[in-house]
């Protein structure tokens, strides 16, 4: 069964890859494409979906683009953006007659900030989702972007943080308390693509410097509030689109060619997913 | 002429950081017609200092951003800081001014610091109520939150209500 909402999220390294963002939304069929630290400008990126893809392409509304560029092709999402965070932007997302917002974030990078000072800045973050929750008076979050974090990092998963478990079942629960304080669960997903016992490379970035001890890393992500999961299918790192790899030869991203990350689609469906 | 009491202070003077808030954004709606005010959510850090995050929004259309940030200890008003959100996005050319590097600084800097350490002037940091006015003044005629409010009404043409938003 087709999904009623498919996006792309990639992060394209401040390169030119119009023709691969092309390849990949046609390939994928996706409604929604949302490119992170993309020099090219909107309007031209959007030309070319529309001559190569479809021409039912468009901008939704946006505050800034500085750091995100959105492309939808199904005006019923919406897909407006209603808040401009300090590295969030925040769009309602419409899936069926539900209202969810699609929270985009772009994490410190791991290159040029420390540990401390990724946590401090994923604290923030949580102040901007918070700001959102009540502004807005839904807590119905779809954080999707380039988190310069693993899912395993305490920050991810701190009640404190961003609550988000490893399965639907631990996210089932709803909410936990620690300190008094009740805590709203989230799941993560991106858990069950890590490593090489999976379907599809280990993570989305790889780094063996002394900024990425792991080798791969899984820094773009996507983690749903808990009331989300009935409405989630699945998420998928992707390596090849329409005659362009994404992959060098040992199965990394290709930096010099394609990203430093791979992208990413995600499936919602009507709800209920088993 | 006094030479004994401290410069900038005034006894008549007392406000705080929150109350010289309330004021500006008592003054947005006014000067807006309601269309435009401020949300102050206020918050605590990991290191236990108060902070204020100060949103602008549009009424018609409650969509929100984020404009800059205030600091202060938790029980007390003065000092505080003023965090204005960062341009850094944004290419040189539409920056308003920008610091440019000089010929051979990436030689030379290293070998600055090994000598002798500098100090950091933070001119976003008030001790007193009319340093703070002053300041926050200044912080909203920065380019990057004029962009921002104007880019939050302009935008918002095309934006319905907000009565689909809730849940």
């Amino acid at each position: 069964m087709p999904p009623l909402s498919r996006i792309v999220f990639w992060n394209v390294n401040r390169k030119d890859l119009t023709g691969a963002v092309c390849a990949l939304a046609k390939s994928t069929v996706a409604d929604v494409i949302i490119l992170n630290e993309s020099t090219v400008s909107s309007s031209a990126i959007l030309r070319a979906l529309q001559r190569n893809v479809s021409a039912d392409f468009y901008l939704p509304a946006f505050i800034s683009e500085k750091r995100f560029h959105c492309f939808c092709r199904n005006p019923t999402l919406d897909l407006s953006e209603i808040d401009s965070g300090f590295r969030t932007s925040t769009r309602k997302y419409k899936l069926g007659n539900q209202m969810f917002l699609l929270v985009l974030l772009h994490g410190l990078d791991m290159r040029n900030y420390d540990d401390e000072a990724r946590r401090s800045f994923m604290q923030d973050v949580i102040r901007d989702l918070n700001f959102v929750r009540e502004d807005k008076q839904n807590n119905k979050l779809i954080l999707l972007g380039d988190f310069n974090m693993n899912p395993y990092d305490r920050v991810m998963n701190s009640a404190e943080g961003l609550n988000a478990m490893m399965t639907r079942s631990c996210a089932a629960k709803e909410t936990r308390q620690h300190l008094g304080k009740k805590y709203d669960f989230y799941y993560n997903p991106m858990w069950s693509l890590l490593g090489d016992n999976t379907k599809g490379p280990a993570g989305t970035a790889y780094d063996t410097s002394n900024q990425g001890p792991y080798g791969w890393s899984m820094l773009d992500q996507v983690v749903l509030h808990h009331s989300i999961i009935p409405f989630f299918n699945k998420v998928e790192i992707l390596t090849e689109a329409g005659g362009y790899s994404f992959m060098d030869k040992n199965g990394r991203p290709d930096a010099k060619n394609a990203s430093d990350h791979f992208p990413i689609v995600v499936d919602f469906c009507g709800g209920h997913h088993e | 002429m006094s030479r004994f009491w401290p410069e900038g202070l005034s006894v008549n003077d007392v406000q705080s950081p929150d109350e010289i808030l309330e004021n500006a954004r008592e003054e947005w709606e006014t000067s807006s017609n309601a269309v435009l005010t401020l949300v102050l959510q206020k918050s605590e850090s990991e290191d236990g200092n108060a902070i204020v995050i100060i949103h602008a929004k549009h009424a018609p259309s409650n969509r929100t951003a984020t404009l800059f940030s205030i600091i202060h200890r938790l029980n007390e008003s003065y000092p505080v800081t003023i965090q204005p959100r960062l341009e850094d996005n944004l290419p040189n050319i539409l920056k308003k001014s920008y610091s440019q590097r000089g010929v051979g600084d990436e030689v030379m800097m290293p070998i600055a610091m090994l000598r002798k350490g500098k100090t950091v002037t933070n001119k976003w940091v008030s001790d007193t109520p009319s340093e703070f006015r002053e300041k926050l003044a200044e912080v909203f005629n920065l380019s990057v939150v004029k962009a921002t409010v104007f880019n939050l009404v302009s935008g918002s043409q095309t934006v319905s209500g907000d009565n689909d938003i809730k849940e």
